[in-house]
């Protein structure tokens, strides 16, 4: 047997499956029958197995070399590395909605592991039915259109090879995984969402679905986080968001995740706010799609549009089926759904939900910015360009909003706002008035004063609410501060966690404040021996190199770097700049070496060199303040997520239920 | 230097043939100061894939920082240079779309987006609280709590 009928064997059987476990759990919905809910449940690992053969098949047919199978023919060879190779299938379309499709018999499968648990006999059919719908599609579309197995009639010898900008760095092997990790797991919020309306139970579903949906998030911020540094790794220009289509793709699912995680937590206290978290986790979910809509039908120019392919119309048509079922579902059961009250805004939950109303604008102008060359070409014909400049100068002041929000939301109490929090908003509003003067009195721009001034206030408000639950704890159960503190972190991990995410942000904010107002972008061309002084910095240019590697040819330049002043504190070293020729890209690739400080990052780039004597090189140098701190500032949140999502026990409401899956 | 000269010449071929090969010369570019990374970043390159001309290393980016420098050098101001290129290739070579006609509506969407939700959950508000006062003799929400939960063991 090949690897390429194999691996179309095991789709055509993930595709029934999906169909099988969708029938099953319709009529276990229909009928009422456990016996077919037991059978939908199973079939869940059915179309895990045939999706994980399926995609290794396609790994097999990579690793094997086997150009019978058209996509390994146009998107590897054999001359790449072994890492190379095992990342490919990710590398292009069809490979990569093999792998989400992949991804989501995962989830499919470890939600039917609820069934009986969480997932009680009157929502676990439409739960299961829902994701087994978006199985059917992914499937559906890999088998009719975008068929990774595809024969080639006369293999070539040789393989096109992999997108080299693909294989530039080992980030290939982490970012999209994590993606999609992110994207496919918002389906299981929406599926328990739908489940809800069709159980017509409005409150119960928020408890465990809050918890998916962090799962999905995390994933989706470590993705957006490690996106960020791969992109400031090789593209070379010193900067890690470019507000490209495809990035901004990715940030809307994830604004609108946190919206509906910050109105979850009111739902769930105080039973308010039901119709417009099935809303939000609707379109977070939705917005997955979208952004897969977005990078795959090619509409919009964006670096990302590698992966394009014939699967745009289904994408949308996929897109306009989920908003349907979702606000369709909504609009039906709204009258019914009730509201345990209104909302004190000057409460915890007032500030959360003041936080979804920005995070949701956030949403609604990235969206819009997005779309709107598309919108002006479509009515006047007319080219417009929306790029990093706007959505920089729009999002600032949304983002000062959201981080004042931010240090005020967890300090207020539920209900309603007392004494003791005045006197914590008064020492924050203090700290944000001493930072603000400080980075003025240090001769730093308004905006960066702001964002120091937002930190020392955010830092602040942390610091003051884990003073009071020690405080609280030492009181009330006779410890001592130390054993107070180390209760708080070990048994609350809730609220701790996210002090840590909060305390992330700010920093990340922090340091993207200082990052954009203070790079510094200069380009010169040495002669070998020249010395370059700039912005404390001396740089010499060692020489002229060539080198011949596996996959491709890469010119050296080494350089010999020296700090002169403070402001290159920390640049000394040597280091070798490189431009990358891959044989089948037209351009080279300029490869920057980044040296790491706590302070500036230096960021040397090969431009061009002489290419007949190996006489001169042109060199580009960036120095960027504090972007260190953002990837710190990612790390944190994540590992707060993790954090709050780590297994203690007693996290789910316990439902020790009655097996109700047998009859 | 042999080798970098030897397995160029082995790269012309392939080189030349690419959709956007350009004539690689073998003369350094100008030198470039800060400014220039500056105005080119709020400019379209305008072969790439939605990269500005101070990221992009295709040919025609080059060429506009060549041309952003020699115009600094001439005493041109910013608002100038992108004005030269707004006259060669139209509003779409600004990254930033001109606050009037349709490209305005953008730049309201904050606002729009904020009044919009901000309206939605005036609504809300406003039916919750006379759902809250009609039924204020029926179920409380605790009892529905518990009722769901009850029905979730079952």
């Amino acid at each position: 047997m090949t690897p390429g009928l194999l691996g179309g064997i095991a789709l055509v059987g993930a595709l029934v499956f999906s169909l099988l476990g969708l029938a099953l759990a319709v009529l276990a919905h229909a009928l009422r029958d456990g016996r077919y809910l037991e059978a939908a449940r199973r079939t869940t690992l059915l179309s895990l197995l045939a999706a994980a053969t399926s995609f290794g098949a396609l790994e097999w047919a990579i690793l094997t070399d086997d150009f019978s199978v058209s996509y390994v023919a146009n998107h590897s060879a054999s001359v790449n590395p072994l890492w190379v190779k095992l990342v490919t299938p990710w590398a292009a379309l069809e490979g990569s909605i093999l792998l989400w499709a992949l991804l989501q018999t995962l989830y499919t499968w470890l939600v039917g592991l609820r069934v009986g648990r969480s997932l009680d006999f009157w929502r676990a059919p439409s739960a299961l039915g829902t994701l087994f719908l978006v199985q059917v599609f992914f499937f559906a579309v890999m088998v009719f259109v975008a068929h990774p197995f595809d024969k080639v009639p006369n293999p070539p010898a040789e393989g096109l090879g992999t997108n080299p900008l693909l294989q530039n760095h080992w980030m290939m092997a982490v970012h999209p995984v994590l993606m999609y990790l992110g994207f496919v797991g918002l389906s299981v919020p929406f599926a328990y969402a739908v489940a809800a309306m069709l159980a017509r139970r409005y409150q119960s579903w928020i408890f465990e679905t809050r918890w998916w949906t962090l799962v999905a998030w995390g994933f989706l911020t470590a993705a957006i986080f490690t996106g960020k540094w791969w992109s400031y790794e090789i593209l070379g220009w010193g900067g890690y968001w470019a507000w490209d289509p495809v990035e901004n793709a990715s940030l809307i699912p994830w604004l609108l995740a946190t919206a509906f995680l910050h109105t979850a937590q009111v739902q769930e206290r105080k039973g308010l706010f039901k119709g417009w978290n099935f809303a939000f986790i609707t379109l977070a979910f939705a917005a997955t799609v979208f952004g897969t809509f977005l990078t795959r039908s090619g509409v919009i120019q964006s670096v990302h549009a590698f992966a394009s392919g014939p699967v745009g119309v289904w994408f949308l048509a996929f897109l306009l089926g989920v908003l349907a079922l979702g606000l369709g579902l909504l609009a039906r059961v709204s009258g019914e759904i009730r509201e345990a009250g209104e909302v004190r805004w000057k409460s915890r939950e007032g500030a959360l939900l003041a936080g979804a109303l920005f995070f949701g604008t956030f949403a609604f102008v990235v969206v819009v910015g997005t779309l709107w060359p598309l919108a002006v070409e479509l009515l006047s014909g007319a080219k417009v360009s929306v790029g990093a400049p706007f959505f920089n100068q729009v999002s600032a002041p949304l983002g000062v909003f959201m981080l004042l929000l931010m240090g005020i939301g967890p300090v207020l109490p539920w209900r309603q706002a007392r004494g003791e929090a005045l006197k914590n908003l008064t020492a924050m509003l203090i700290a944000l008035g001493v930072g603000m003067l400080i980075g003025l009195g240090l001769g730093l721009s308004l905006g960066v004063s702001l964002a120091i001034g937002l930190f020392a206030y955010n830092l602040t408000a942390i610091v003051l609410m884990v003073a009071q639950g020690v405080k609280e704890r030492s009181r009330a159960l006779g410890l001592s501060p130390a054993q107070a503190l180390l209760e708080l972190v070990a048994r609350h991990r809730r609220r701790f966690g996210s002090h840590i995410v909060h305390f992330g942000v700010a920093l990340a904010a922090l340091s993207i404040a200082f990052s954009q107002t203070y790079r510094y972008t200069e380009q010169k061309t040495l002669q070998v021996g020249e010395v370059w002084q700039t912005r404390g910095l001396e740089v010499r240019l060692l020489g002229l190199t060539a080198r011949e590697e596996a996959n491709r040819f890469a010119a050296l330049a080494p350089i010999q770097v020296r700090a002169t002043s403070r402001d290159g504190w920390g640049s000394d070293g040597r280091y070798e700049t490189r431009l990358n020729f891959y044989p089948q890209m037209s351009s080279p690739l300029a490869t920057p070496v980044v040296r790491y400080t706590l302070y500036n990052d230096y960021y040397f780039v090969l431009m061009q060199f002489d290419q007949e004597k190996g006489q001169w090189a042109t060199l580009k140098i960036i120095i960027t303040p504090m972007v260190f701190w953002l990837w710190v500032a990612g790390g944190l949140i994540v590992l707060g997520t993790a954090y709050i999502l780590w297994p203690s026990g007693a996290r789910l409401p316990s439902r020790q239920a009655v097996p109700s899956a047998s009859d | 230097m042999r080798g970098v000269r030897g397995w160029f010449l082995a790269l012309a071929l392939p080189l030349s043939f690419g959709a956007l090969a350009q004539p690689v010369p073998n003369t350094p570019p100008p030198d470039f100061p800060p400014q220039v990374f500056e105005i080119a970043r709020e400019l379209r390159c305008p072969v790439c894939q939605g990269e500005s001309a101070a990221e992009s290393n295709a040919g025609i980016a080059l060429e506009m920082r060549r041309i952003i420098a020699e115009q600094l050098e001439q005493g041109k101001s910013p608002a100038e240079i992108k004005q030269f290129f707004v006259e060669r290739y139209g509003d779409w070579i600004l990254f930033e779309p001109p606050a009037r006609g349709l490209t305005l509506w953008v730049w309201l969407s904050p606002l729009l987006g904020l009044l919009l939700l901000g309206y939605g959950l005036w609504r809300h508000q406003a039916r919750a609280k006379s759902l809250a006062q009609a039924q204020a003799a029926g179920v409380s929400e605790e009892e529905i709590a518990r009722l769901e939960a009850e029905l979730d063991r079952r």
